[in-house]
């Protein structure tokens, strides 16, 4: 059986009669208003935010310097680790700000799975992909360094996009923040992974794969309060 | 009964949407013109957006000075996200999704949840019963307060989709949209809505054929 289209749904649904008819209603009064920034305004201060949040990454990496096995790396590895999570974070954002005909942004459905996909993809990918060498033996201790120096890189972009992201959604509030949440998780995870040389696959999930997940959970949580419009 | 000749009807419907959708550019125009900065242009947007924002909140949540209080809510928060609205945007469903969320923040409150509880449909029963002139009124209105009560009990998800495209005219795509759910998910909220509507409405014409000495048990709160 086809699922009705709209005109055999507003026909079925027409037989309903209307509780609040239009003349009933008397007009609200213009509500006093705030000063509130305009389109341009909102737009430069997304830009800073995002060249603001991508440098916070970028001076950290230089500070700490790059992992010291890296030219020795198999480039499937690099592509796993460090490319792909880089790509999925830029269309991450890219949906997650992204409007469509109507201006209240890209399908729910895909925002929803690129949320889950990202942070997912990273964990499994931490987990699954074959390891270039023997993992050593690291500590507990480094593990949680690595997970707090992670959650540190997410805190300056994710608060640059509390700032600025405020009313952005009326729809789908939660979905898009908490993929925007994903997005800037996914940079500073791949950050980590160019910084950080150990291969074994429980610290890149714990050490640096959770610190995604958190991010993706702080802006499905935290961040929709300011985004949601 | 009135019958009318299908191709005239089919004239009527396109030239009413050609106007919805002048008007509905034309509001776009003065929204896109205010998120830039033309202040004025607010004033245009809402005005025209009022009755229609006013209608939506007074069918999601029963009252009429709630509703009040949820439009204006509403236009301030228009008004902070104006540097959000897209370029080429429509502000209706735009202005609906706002709505919405603002209706949303305050169905989470106990205040509400109190105003729901007391939602008053005695109004109608009582000019219901006090008519007995004008028998069709009478009808209208009971249809009316069985609907309310019904929305007011169901499902706030449900509620939502099916006043969206029954009684604002939005299509399931629309509303979908809006929602920030999937257009199957929608449409199946709005159906199990209208069953809930249909299935009271049949009660409440069973309860009246039969003889209960004047009483309108299936309105009974």
């Amino acid at each position: 059986m086809s699922s009705p289209t709209d005109p055999e749904l507003a026909a079925l649904f027409g037989e309903i009669p209307d509780p609040a008819p239009a003349s009933h209603a008397a007009s609200p009064r213009l509500p006093r208003l705030p000063p509130a920034p305009t389109r341009r305004v909102v737009q430069g201060r997304r830009a800073a935010a995002l060249i603001g949040g991508l440098s916070w990454l970028g001076v950290h990496l230089a500070v700490y310097g790059l992992r010291t096995d890296l030219s020795e790396l198999r480039f499937g590895y690099v592509a796993a680790q460090i490319v792909l999570p880089v790509v999925l974070a830029t269309g991450s954002l890219v949906v997650a700000l992204g409007s469509a005909k109507l201006g209240l942004g890209l399908k729910i459905g895909l925002v929803s799975t690129l949320a889950l996909l990202g942070p997912a993809s990273f964990c499994i990918i931490a987990l699954a992909a074959p390891v270039p060498r023997a993992p050593e033996p690291g500590t507990l201790l480094d593990t949680v360094l690595c997970f707090d120096i992670t959650i540190a890189w997410v805190a300056v972009p994710l608060l640059c996009a509390a700032i600025t992201l405020r009313g952005a959604f009326a729809a789908g509030a939660r979905w898009r923040s908490a993929l925007v949440g994903a997005a800037i998780g996914l940079f500073a995870g791949a950050t980590m992974n160019l910084h950080c040389s150990n291969v074994a696959p429980a610290h890149l999930l714990l050490g640096h794969g959770l610190a995604v997940v958190v991010a993706a959970a702080l802006g499905a949580v935290a961040l929709v309060l300011r985004a949601r419009a | 009964m009135t019958s009318l000749d299908p191709s005239a009807e089919a004239r009527a419907r396109q030239q009413g949407r050609t106007e919805v959708d002048g008007e509905a550019s034309s509001i776009d125009r003065a929204m896109s013109r205010y998120a830039d900065g033309h202040d004025a242009a607010f004033g245009e947007v809402f005005r025209a957006l009022s009755p229609r924002l006013l209608g939506f909140l007074r069918r999601l949540c029963g009252s009429p000075e709630l509703a009040h209080d949820l439009a204006q809510e509403t236009f301030l928060r228009m008004h902070r996200a104006r540097g959000s609205f897209v370029p080429g945007g429509a502000v209706v469903p735009w202005a609906y999704a706002i709505a919405r969320n603002c209706f949303a923040s305050h169905a989470r409150s106990l205040k509400t949840r109190a105003a729901w509880s007391s939602l008053d449909i005695s109004d109608h029963e009582v000019a219901a019963g006090l008519d007995s002139n004008a028998e069709e009124t009478a009808v209208v209105r009971q249809s009316a307060a069985v609907v309310e009560r019904t929305l007011a009990q169901m499902s706030v998800t449900n509620r939502e989709a099916f006043v969206l495209i029954r009684f604002e005219g939005q299509s399931v795509a629309a509303a979908a949209q809006i929602l920030g759910a999937s257009e199957g998910a929608v449409k199946l909220r709005a159906f199990r809505a209208y069953e809930l509507l249909r299935g009271a409405l049949k009660s409440a014409e069973v309860s009246n054929g039969a003889p209960r000495g004047g009483n309108q048990p299936g309105l009974e709160a």
